[in-house]
């Protein structure tokens, strides 16, 4: 599942295991208690952005590659005329669909997104034609990572990636959060879990 | 007081730890070695690598120590990177033994202590003699009456027989091999092995022409005259005889591998016991099972039995475990027989027995959608109708024929797939059961649930229809699981609503 692959990506930065005592303080200090308000909240918007930035770079790198493959064959293989137009078309055509694509679909899954945070644990939304509902109790969080790839960097957007010990649900991650929310969230369950055994 | 001074594994460890290798090494090289035929250099390698095996064994000997403290077991291991673990008396969840006959003739063990924490056993001791055995029960058992905590007092008695839950006679054991398919495993082995010898490519013509010509022996002379009917009649007869042989390689599989099947008590622990030559003796604390699974094949149904097995997840952070390095993410999930054979009848009073919170009798089952049976029955006809149309087109015209049963079929089994499916939510847990044919129904504690999903394919959409799934620690990846499909969007939202305040309500242990 996507989750995992998100887990994995080398753009971990800030990996958080168990409840460190400095982190207690601040959480003391600052409360967190707003973001568990049991209301339905978007991801922030800036996500649409970025998932279309992060669409356009893997967009282009197979636009180049199969312009490169394309031409390759044409003047290798020694295609007529009639043939190359159809070839060269067929490629514009997949250029032309895969930005489309790139372009509405951020969009479209970001309006098919939400999460929602109580004291019962975290309940995240979404899915455009496969819908889902996944809800996690608080207790049955054993860790919780945020996550930093480089362009979310850039947008100061976090994944927040939730570890149980499930077996599909092994880890649970909701992309496209701001990072200082994340921050809350994540101090949020792993405070409200602390009682239930981590 | 506990006896403090060093203690090696048996003298005899070498042979054991050697053994181990030719399992994992040896046996394979011979069977390719016979399998080819002979003459080829398989042998050396096999006598090259077992040298440094035995060596190896023989230093694993001299460094290995433990040490029976007082309240703890120390075990040093490690040449050049020497380890000296302590592991505490009252963490120690279970001391496991497996016998093969050379262990029980040496009478001598291969022993697992395991704790709460880790996938792996905390200490592996290949092998100890069972005096050593009894000797460290006694220890880490008086250990634990010292240390006088709550939970240490419930195991106290753990080094006592502790009450039968069930006990499977050779009878039962050969319902349970007639009941499955284990005969495969054999049949897949030896036809491997005939592969192997290029058997097939040499023989297989010739001995199915004799066998078959003999089978044509048995026919009556009438059968001759139409060949469908010899076909027929030898077709069946193979089968037949094939069905047999497999069943009976199936009895014989359960009746070496379970022997002697004992499910005991003792505190919060379950105990088993099995096997004729490699005798297993397992210690399976109850908090470690994640869900139950009971099988109902209509083979069982006519000896009104089932078969029920559990998935245990050894406990254990899912952090970096420090003593093993890098080892990381989950405890390793397992399968293991709970009940391999039980009356029907008995099952809730042993379940009962496992757990006291588990009541079966007069459990209030909900129906799934009763209109899921036209999805079902589309999506069947959905694949029988392509079939039917391209046999008819390519082999006959009459072909199109078996359309009629093969539709008929397909609205049988979605109307009874409906009528048996059904879900219910209990005081303590959620249960889900489906099949009509073979009927699976699969049961999970508030506590062990994770996490709690409902999906929506299009499809679901359409009807206005959703499912509802659970998840657990060690769930068989395509095994039944508590997914339950097809209900009503309104339905499958309160359904996951309560199973969430169920979940919620509860802390998860391991």
């Amino acid at each position: 599942m996507a989750a995992e692959a998100d887990a994995a990506s080398p753009g971990a930065v800030s990996t958080r295991v168990d409840v460190a005592p400095e982190v207690i303080a601040d959480a003391t200090s600052a409360p967190h208690q707003d973001v568990a308000d049991g209301q339905d909240h978007t991801l922030d918007p800036k996500t649409v952005l970025a998932s279309r930035l992060t669409a356009a770079i893997w967009v282009g790198i197979v636009t180049v590659a199969s312009l490169i493959g394309v031409s390759v064959a044409t003047f290798a293989g020694g295609l007529g005329g009639g043939a190359t137009l159809l070839v060269f078309s067929g490629w514009a055509a997949q250029t032309t669909l895969l930005s489309t694509l790139c372009w509405v679909w951020p969009g479209v899954r970001y309006r098919h997104t939400r999460y929602r945070l109580d004291a019962r644990g975290l309940t995240i939304r979404r899915g455009v034609v496969w819908r889902s509902v996944t809800s996690v109790p608080t207790s049955r969080v054993q860790h919780t990572d945020v996550v930093q790839g480089p362009i979310e960097r850039a947008f100061d957007l976090a994944t927040l990636v939730l570890h149980t010990a499930g077996t599909q649900d092994a880890s649970v991650s909701l992309g496209g959060l701001p990072h200082a929310v994340a921050l809350r969230v994540r101090d949020y369950l792993v405070d409200g879990g602390s009682d239930g055994g981590i | 007081m506990a006896a403090s001074d060093d203690r090696r594994l048996h003298p005899l460890s070498w042979m054991f730890m050697a053994a181990q290798f030719a399992k994992g090494f040896i046996v394979p090289a011979i069977f390719v070695v016979f399998a080819s035929g002979g003459g080829s250099s398989y042998e050396l390698w096999a006598a090259v690598l077992i040298v440094p095996a035995a060596f190896g064994a023989v230093v694993k000997y001299v460094v290995f120590r433990y040490r029976l403290a007082a309240d703890e077991m120390v075990v040093r291991d490690g040449i050049l990177t020497r380890t000296e673990r302590h592991i505490p008396y009252a963490r120690i969840q279970n001391i496991d033994l497996v016998q093969n006959p050379l262990h029980r003739f040496f009478r001598v063990a291969l022993v697992r202590v395991e704790t709460a924490s880790g996938s792996k056993p905390e200490a592996v001791m290949r092998v100890l003699s069972l005096d050593a055995v009894t000797e460290m029960r006694a220890c880490v058992f008086e250990g634990r009456h010292e240390t006088a905590s709550a939970e240490a007092g419930d195991r106290s008695d753990s080094s006592t027989a502790g009450d039968v839950l069930l006990q499977l006679p050779p009878r039962e054991i050969v319902k349970l091999g007639i009941v499955s398919n284990k005969g495969l495993v054999v049949v897949g082995a030896a036809m491997g092995l005939y592969w192997q010898r290029g058997g097939w490519a040499r023989n297989t013509g010739d001995l199915i022409e004799q066998y078959l010509g003999s089978a044509m022996g048995w026919v009556p002379e009438v059968a001759f005259e139409s060949p469908v009917l010899t076909g027929i009649l030898v077709g069946g007869t193979v089968l037949l005889v094939a069905v047999i042989l497999l069943r009976a390689f199936s009895v014989g599989w359960f009746l070496l591998k379970l022997h002697g099947f004992t499910l005991s008590r003792r505190g919060k622990d379950l105990g088993a016991e099995y096997g004729l030559f490699t005798r297993v003796t397992r210690t399976i604390p109850t908090s470690r099972i994640q869900s139950l699974k009971s099988t109902e094949t209509p083979l069982h149904r006519a000896f009104g039995r089932q078969s029920v097995e559990m998935r245990t997840v050894g406990g254990g952070a899912t952090d970096v475990d420090v003593d093993f390095g890098a080892q990381q993410g989950m405890p390793k999930a397992e399968r293991q027989w709970l009940a391999p054979m039980v009356d029907t009848a008995r099952l809730p009073t042993l379940l009962r027995d496992v757990d006291e919170q588990v009541e079966l009798d007069g459990l209030a089952w909900t129906p799934i959608a009763s209109r899921a049976w036209r999805r079902i029955f589309r999506r069947w006809l959905a694949v029988v109708a392509p079939v039917t149309v391209l046999a008819g087109v390519v082999v006959d015209l009459w072909a199109l024929a078996l359309g009629v049963p093969a539709g008929l079929l397909a609205y049988v089994h979605a109307r009874l797939y409906v009528r048996h499916a059904g879900y219910a939510l209990t005081s303590w847990g959620v249960l889900f059961r489906t099949g009509w044919w073979t009927r699976t129904l699969t049961l999970v504690h508030y506590g062990k649930i994770q996490t709690v999903a409902l999906g929506e394919s299009p499809v679901d959409r359409w009807h206005g229809m959703a499912s509802v799934r659970v998840d657990t620690a060690g769930a068989e990846a395509g095994g039944h699981t508590i997914a339950i499909p097809y209900l009503d969007q309104a339905v499958a939202v309160d359904v996951t609503r309560r199973l969430y305040d169920e979940a919620n309500s509860r802390a998860f242990s391991w």
